[in-house]
């Protein structure tokens, strides 16, 4: 039923592009190129992930630093941190003003690239990904899904990106592991703390947590 | 979640049964369910828009937030379910966690990989009669099979040839919980059990639903029963160490986070 629905709208997505694609010509002269392919730009930079995760130069202690610097760099061009964080604040996005938006942004990419790092750092048990399909959004071809199983030993996680287009470029704006979407998570949390306290408030929290993952990761 | 008009009207009739039953096992005045059930409606009617789409999130772009998202948020019996969280993560921290960490390290990984097969092979009817109940053909044709190839080939459920079987792939595992939504029950309040975790009132029914179905609950005396479903446990988590505390790690509000998770997991698992 679901896949069918699925086949569906990849049917009329296939017969509308080229017609919107020519709506669009003037504006977006480079795009028809990247559009093409948004499970490509997430296989390259995940594939790149595990490339440097793999890379026997990284074995040593010492090494950890410079890896962990290199896995930042690919995962910094994939996700769109500033457009996670502003998803991630809901209906509360208005009570920040912009200094206090700017901070929060900082902060809240630092907690994410630190527990993504720590994660896939500490935990890697030489997992593979599976690219399973991609899926434009029905009614905005700027908009993209993208479905991957991640296989560990005898179990495959389903992990799906979303995507859409920044400067020409796919970005990822959400994941959701196992149905979790990761801003809708956050937005429950940050929800939580807005709905009765000052932005100020969820800033400083980010703060203290970073710098207590700081503390914990130099033991 | 897509639910058929007709199919929604004629189990909306055992909603009331299923509430009774469910406030008279948790002791809750059913008035205060009901009233549960009514957000339950505006949420689902709020999000059914956009198909199986939800994926991108309506108002992601710019837009006020949907009515729906402010039901999410309802969690009526948040002081027990704190209080049952708290209990659950020093569970987890001071007995579970340890104990899974010393069995993973004695166990080799081989015969831990057999339990889990032979324990998940057993579960076996759970699964095909929630398969059955929801109609579900195609996935009870393969659970029968991987029942009769793991259970012959796979020395009574210990090996697991069947995962080497394209065919015979099952990504879900259906459960009680999940065909009483297909039959359009809502989730009701979000409660935490103590040894259990979060779990909702439609869920726990569920949950006694299918342990009449699990072989494992017939085991005499109690006792025994009781210690296999634990060592069920600690063999299942000696391959999960790690997970929870990465979920709390990464959370700002980790009472927020779990009770999210659990809640975006089962939708998944619903619409599946």
């Amino acid at each position: 039923m679901r896949s069918k629905f699925f086949i569906i709208i990849l049917m009329i997505l296939g017969l509308a592009l080229p017609s919107s694609a020519q709506d669009n010509s003037l504006e977006n002269a480079e795009r028809p190129d990247t559009k093409a392919e948004p499970m490509k730009a997430v296989q390259v930079p995940i594939d790149k992930v595990i490339e440097i995760l793999k890379d026997p130069r990284y074995k040593e202690e010492e090494k950890l630093d410079e890896q962990r610097d290199e896995l930042m760099g690919v995962i910094k061009d994939i996700f769109d941190f500033e457009k996670i964080s502003q998803l991630s604040l809901g209906r509360f996005r208005k009570k920040l003003n912009d200094e206090q938006m700017t901070r929060f942004i900082d902060h809240f990419t630092e907690l994410l690239v630190d527990t993504y790092l720590n994660q896939v750092q500490k935990e890697f048990q030489n997992e593979e990904v599976e690219y399973v399909e991609q899926t434009y959004h029905p009614s905005d071809n700027e908009r993209a899904q993208v479905k991957t199983l991640v296989v560990r030993k005898n179990t495959k996680i389903p992990v799906d990106y979303s995507l859409y287009i920044k400067d020409g470029r796919w970005r990822v704006y959400d994941i959701r592991v196992e149905g979790v979407s990761l801003i809708k998570n956050y937005r429950t949390q940050f929800e939580k703390i807005l709905l009765n306290q000052s932005p100020d408030v969820l800033i400083e929290k980010l703060e203290k947590k970073n710098i207590d993952t700081d503390m914990e990761a130099r033991k | 979640m897509q639910i058929s008009e007709d199919r929604n009207n004629r189990w909306i009739l055992l909603l009331p049964i299923f509430l009774l039953a469910g406030s008279l096992i948790l002791g809750l005045p059913a008035a205060g369910l009901s009233q549960e059930k009514g957000a339950e409606n505006v949420a689902e009617s709020a999000e059914g828009g956009d198909e199986g789409f939800e994926d991108f999130l309506e108002d992601d772009f710019g837009g006020e937030a949907s009515a729906g998202e402010r039901v999410d948020t309802v969690d009526p019996l948040y002081y027990w379910n704190y209080a049952m969280y708290q209990v659950n993560d020093k569970l987890y921290f001071w007995a579970l966690k340890p104990v899974a960490k010393g069995y993973k390290k004695v166990v080799p990984d081989i015969v831990r990989t057999g339990f889990k097969n032979f324990f998940h092979n057993l579960t076996t009817p759970v699964r095909a009669a929630n398969c059955l109940l929801q109609g579900k053909g195609e996935r009870l044709g393969n659970e029968v099979a991987r029942f009769m190839y793991n259970t012959t080939v796979g020395v009574l459920g210990f090996g697991n040839p069947a995962q080497n079987d394209p065919r015979l792939q099952i990504e879900d595992d259906e459960d009680f919980g999940q065909t009483l939504a297909v039959y359009g029950i809502g989730d009701g309040v979000y409660i935490v059990w103590p040894l259990f975790g979060p779990s909702t009132l439609r869920d726990s029914v569920g949950m006694l639903g299918d342990r009449s179905l699990n072989p494992l609950s017939y085991v005499d005396p109690g006792e025994l029963s009781a210690g296999i479903s634990a060592f069920r446990q600690i063999n299942g988590t000696s391959f999960r160490i790690g997970d929870y505390e990465a979920l709390k790690d990464a959370a700002i509000v980790p009472y927020e986070a779990i009770r999210d998770a659990y809640l975006q997991n089962r939708k998944k698992r619903i619409a599946e």
